[in-house]
C-alpha cells in the first residue's frame, strides 16, 4: 500500500530520472562541468528524498552514484564511456525500482560495480553541503563611449548600465567627469565615457546583446586573459595606463572575484562557484548557453495528473455535444435575447474546447531521450555509427498520439539503423562519412503535423522486397511491380514476420503494425527512397484525434458521417443513371471510379429518383459513396468504436445534435 | 502596462505586429499612416513607437521628426521597420532619432526581444 507522500516521491523521482538521462546523453557529446554537477545534484536529491520516504534500496544506489560523480567532478576520475554506460544502466535499475519491479540480484551487481569504481579512485567522499552551480567565469573590460545625443535615440542609458551590472560583479570607472555623471544622466547630456571592469559567466553573445541598440563606435568588449592585457595594443587604443593604474585595476578585479589572478598574472577561468542570488537571474541565459534545447517558456507551470486532465477533457467533450443538442432544440427560437445567449454559449464552449485540447498538446521532444537511448543501444549492438539530428521537436501533438507514436517511431528508427545505414567501412568504401546520419524532423502544416525520419544509408532494397514477396507467394514472379506497390507490400501484414528476431527488432512489430497504428490515428505514411542515397519516411498526422469536421449524410432513416478532408466532390444523379450498368462505377475526372451504394451495402431497399454521390479521395485512392442526400456539416467529437464491434466500414462514432448516434464511414473499407 | 503605437500602412503586416504585441500583454494603438499615428500621441502616455518608413499622407521620417519635437516624447524609444532596400540619405537623417531598425520580414522572437529591450 503506497501512501500519498510516497506517491509524490515516486512522481518526483520519475522526473529526476528523466532529467538525469537527458544530462547523461548530453555528457556523452560534451563534457561540460555544469552537466557533471547537474548529474551529481540529481543523485544527491534522489538519495535524500529516497531516504526520507523509506526507499532504502534507492537510497543505497543513489548514494553509490553520487560518490562516483563526486569523484568525477573533483577531477579524480575521468568521465569515460564505461561510467556513462554504467550510469545509464543504473538509471534503468532505478526506474524499475521506482515502478516496484525490483531485482535483488541486479541491484547487488550494480552496487558492487559502482563501489569498485570509487574504490579504485582511492578516496571516498562525504556528500558535501549542497553546491549550487559551477560555471566558467571570465574577465572583461567594456569600453563604453555613447554619443552625446544617445538619449535622442530613445535609449535609456540608466537601464543599459543596470543591464551591465546584471552580467556579473562589476566596477565602473568614469572618465572625463568634468560634470558629475549623475547630473549628466539627469540632464540627458553625456560627456563622459566609461571603462567597465566586469567578471561574468555569461557568453559573449549575451554580453553583446546588452549593447543591441548601440552603434559599433560606441562600445568595445575586451576579454582579459591576464594582467599583461592592460597594456595590450587593444587596451592602449582605448586608454594608456600607468603602472599604478594597472595595479589599481588588478585590485579591482581581485575584489570582484577573489583568486582571479594566478601567481604569474594570468586570469584563472576555471569553474568557480556562484552565489545563489546571481544564479536565479542567470537561469534563462543558462538555458541558452547549454546545448540542451529546452525551450524556456514564459510563465510558470504546474503538473497535473493525466487522470484529472482526461476527466476535464471528457467533460468538455460532453459540453460540446450538449451545445449542439441545445442548438438543435433552440432551432426555431425567435426570442433575440435567447438567441444571443445561445451564441455566447457557443463561443464560450468552443473557446473552452480549444483551450482544453491545447492542454493535451505536448511537444514531440518528450520522446527524444527514449529515442536517443534506442539509437545508442541499437547502433552499438549492430556495429554502426550514427549521428542523430533533430529539428522542430518542439512541435506539439495530442498527448495520446505521442504515446501511440512511440512504438512506430522506434521501429522505423530501428529499421533505419539496421537496414538503412551501412557499416562504417562500407560507408567509407562508398565515399560516405563513417557516421551515418539519422534525422528526425517535425513541423506543422495546415491542420497536420509532419514527422520525418531521414537516413543517408542504403535506400530501400527493392530487389530484396521483390524476391521476398515472390518467395512468400505474395507476388507473381512474372509480373512487374513498381516502387509504390513494393512499398505497400513491405507494409502489409505477413511480410515482415519472418525477419530475424534480434534483441533489437523485438517481436511482432513490423512495418505493417506501424502502418496500422498510423492509420488508426487517421494519419498517413509516405516512403521516399533512393538507392545508396537514403530513405525518408514521412508521417502525416492530424493535430488532434478527437475533433473531426464531417459531412452528415442520410441513408434511409439513419445518418452517417464522412470526414470532410476525404471528400473531393459531390453531385446528384438519378438512380437509373447510376445503376444502369451492372458494374458499380461512375466516370469521374475522366476516370472510372468504383462506387458503393450505402443502401445496397446495408441491404436497405432501393431509392428511385435522385441520389447523391460523394467522391472520396483517401490515401490517393478514390471511391464514391452513394447516399440519399447530404444534410449538412458537423464538427464533432469523435469517439472510437469499442474493440468488440467488428471494425469493418466504420472508423468511429459520434453524437449528433439531436442526440442520435451516427457512425463515421471509413470509405476504403467499403470495397473489401 | 506599456503602451505602444504601431504605424504601418500595409494592413496585413500591421495586424500581425499588433496581435504579436497584444499577446504579450502590451496595450497597442494602431495607425495606418503618419497622420493617424500623430493623433494618437497628443499628450497621451506612450512608451514606444514602432513605425514603417513608407506610408501615405505622412511617412515614417516625418512622423518621427514631428514626434521628437514634442517634449513629452523627446526621449521615447522608437523602432523603425525597414526593408532591405534602404533609402540611404533619408534614413540617415533620422538615424540620430531612432533606437533601432527592425528588418522586415522579422522573426517574431527577435522582434519581441528588441521591443522588450527598448521598453526597459
Amino acid at each position: 500500500m503506497i501512501n500519498e507522500l510516497q506517491q509524490e516521491f515516486i512522481e518526483e523521482a520519475r522526473q529526476i530520472l528523466k532529467n538525469l538521462e537527458q544530462s547523461l546523453l548530453e555528457l556523452e557529446n560534451n563534457k561540460l562541468p555544469e552537466q557533471i554537477n547537474n548529474v551529481y545534484r540529481y543523485m544527491h536529491t534522489l538519495k535524500g528524498s529516497a531516504g526520507m520516504f523509506g526507499f532504502a534500496n534507492i537510497e543505497k544506489l543513489s548514494h553509490e552514484l553520487e560518490n562516483v560523480y563526486s569523484d568525477v567532478r573533483d577531477g579524480i576520475r575521468p568521465l569515460d564511456e564505461f561510467i556513462i554506460d554504467l550510469t545509464l544502466h543504473a538509471v534503468d535499475v532505478l526506474k524499475d525500482m521506482i515502478e516496484g519491479k525490483e531485482s535483488g540480484k541486479e541491484l547487488a551487481t550494480i552496487i558492487q560495480t559502482l563501489k569498485s569504481v570509487t574504490d579504485t579512485s582511492g578516496i571516498h567522499h562525504e556528500a558535501p553541503v549542497e553546491i549550487i552551480s559551477v560555471k566558467a567565469s571570465k574577465a572583461y573590460t567594456i569600453f563604453l563611449r555613447p554619443d552625446r545625443e544617445i538619449f535622442a535615440r530613445g535609449i535609456n542609458v540608466g537601464a543599459l548600465l543596470e543591464e551591465i551590472q546584471e552580467l556579473g560583479a562589476s566596477e565602473f570607472i568614469i572618465h572625463n567627469e568634468t560634470i558629475p555623471f549623475e547630473k549628466q544622466l539627469a540632464d540627458k547630456d553625456l560627456s563622459s565615457w566609461l571603462e567597465i571592469l566586469v567578471t561574468t559567466t555569461q557568453s559573449v553573445e549575451t554580453i553583446k546583446d546588452v549593447f543591441l541598440f548601440m552603434r559599433p563606435s560606441e562600445y568595445s568588449i575586451l576579454e582579459l586573459a591576464g594582467e599583461q592585457d592592460f597594456a595590450s595594443a587593444d587596451y592602449q587604443s582605448q586608454i594608456i595606463l600607468k603602472a599604478e593604474e594597472i595595479s589599481n585595476r588588478k585590485n579591482i578585479f581581485e575584489n570582484l572575484m577573489p583568486g582571479i589572478f594566478s601567481k604569474n598574472g594570468t586570469i584563472v577561468s576555471t569553474p568557480r562557484m556562484e552565489s545563489a542570488a546571481s544564479l536565479t537571474e542567470d537561469n534563462d541565459d543558462t538555458q541558452e548557453d547549454t546545448k540542451v534545447t529546452r525551450k524556456t517558456k514564459t510563465g510558470s507551470s504546474i503538473s497535473v495528473t493525466t487522470k484529472k486532465l482526461d476527466q476535464l477533457i471528457n467533460i468538455v467533450s460532453e459540453l460540446v455535444i450538449f451545445r449542439s443538442e441545445l442548438s438543435h432544440l433552440m432551432g426555431n427560437e425567435q426570442n433575440p435575447a435567447i438567441t444571443e445567449a445561445l451564441e455566447k454559449l457557443d463561443r464560450l464552449t468552443l473557446g473552452l474546447r480549444d483551450s482544453a485540447f491545447t492542454i493535451r498538446l505536448v511537444p514531440i521532444n518528450i520522446l527524444n531521450v527514449k529515442l536517443q537511448r534506442l539509437i545508442r543501444s541499437v547502433s552499438k549492438e549492430l556495429g554502426k555509427e550514427v549521428e542523430f539530428i533533430t529539428d522542430g521537436l518542439e512541435t506539439e501533438l495530442d498527448r495520446s498520439m505521442i504515446n501511440a507514436l512511440e512504438a512506430p517511431l522506434m521501429h522505423i528508427i530501428r529499421n533505419a539503423i539496421d537496414h538503412g545505414i551501412e557499416r562504417p567501412d562500407e560507408r567509407e568504401r562508398r565515399n560516405k562519412p563513417r557516421k551515418g546520419l539519422l534525422k528526425l524532423l517535425s513541423y506543422n502544416s495546415g491542420d497536420h503535423v509532419f514527422i520525418q525520419i531521414q537516413d543517408d544509408g542504403n535506400g530501400i532494397d527493392f530487389d530484396r522486397i521483390r524476391s521476398k514477396g515472390i518467395e512468400k507467394g505474395m507476388l507473381n514472379k512474372n509480373q512487374h511491380y513498381n516502387e509504390k506497390e513494393l512499398i505497400n507490400l513491405m507494409m502489409s501484414p505477413g511480410f515482415s514476420t519472418a525477419e530475424k528476431v534480434t534483441t533489437v527488432s523485438g517481436r511482432g512489430v513490423g512495418m505493417d503494425a506501424v502502418k496500422k497504428e498510423i492509420s488508426s490515428m487517421r494519419g498517413d505514411i509516405e516512403v521516399s527512397t533512393e538507392k545508396e542515397l537514403g530513405t525518408i519516411i514521412t508521417l502525416r498526422l492530424p493535430l488532434t484525434l478527437t475533433v473531426l469536421d464531417t459531412l452528415v449524410v442520410q441513408v434511409d432513416e439513419n445518418k452517417y458521417l464522412i470526414p470532410i478532408n476525404e471528400v473531393e466532390h459531390c453531385f446528384k444523379d438519378k438512380h437509373e443513371n447510376l445503376f444502369r450498368k451492372k458494374s458499380r462505377q461512375i466516370t469521374y475526372n475522366g476516370q472510372l471510379t468504383p462506387f458503393v451504394s450505402l443502401r445496397e451495402y446495408f441491404g436497405i431497399g432501393e431509392l428511385t429518383g435522385e441520389e447523391t454521390v460523394i467522391v472520396i479521395n483517401k490515401n490517393d485512392t478514390r471511391i464514391a459513396v452513394v447516399v440519399d442526400g447530404i444534410i449538412g456539416k458537423l464538427q464533432t467529437v469523435y469517439k472510437p468504436l469499442n474493440d468488440l464491434l467488428p471494425a469493418n466500414c466504420f472508423s468511429g462514432s459520434s453524437i449528433l445534435g439531436d442526440g442520435s448516434m451516427a457512425l463515421i464511414i471509413n470509405a476504403l473499407k467499403l470495397n473489401n | 502596462m506599456k503602451r505602444i503605437v504601431v504605424a504601418e500602412d500595409f494592413n496585413v503586416s500591421r495586424k500581425i505586429i499588433v496581435s504579436t504585441l497584444a499577446k504579450e500583454g502590451f496595450i497597442v494603438m494602431e495607425a495606418a499612416d503618419g497622420t493617424e499615428a500623430l493623433q494618437l500621441f497628443d499628450g497621451r502616455p506612450v512608451d514606444l513607437l514602432i513605425t514603417d518608413f513608407n506610408m501615405p499622407n505622412m511617412d515614417g521620417a516625418e512622423l518621427i521628426h514631428k514626434v521628437r519635437t514634442l517634449s513629452d516624447y523627446k526621449y521615447m524609444p522608437i523602432l523603425l521597420l525597414t526593408t532591405e532596400v534602404r533609402q540611404e540619405k533619408i534614413q540617415h537623417a533620422i538615424d540620430g532619432n531612432i533606437t533601432a531598425h527592425i528588418k522586415k520580414p522579422f522573426d517574431t522572437a527577435e522582434f519581441l526581444k528588441v521591443v522588450k529591450k527598448a521598453l526597459k
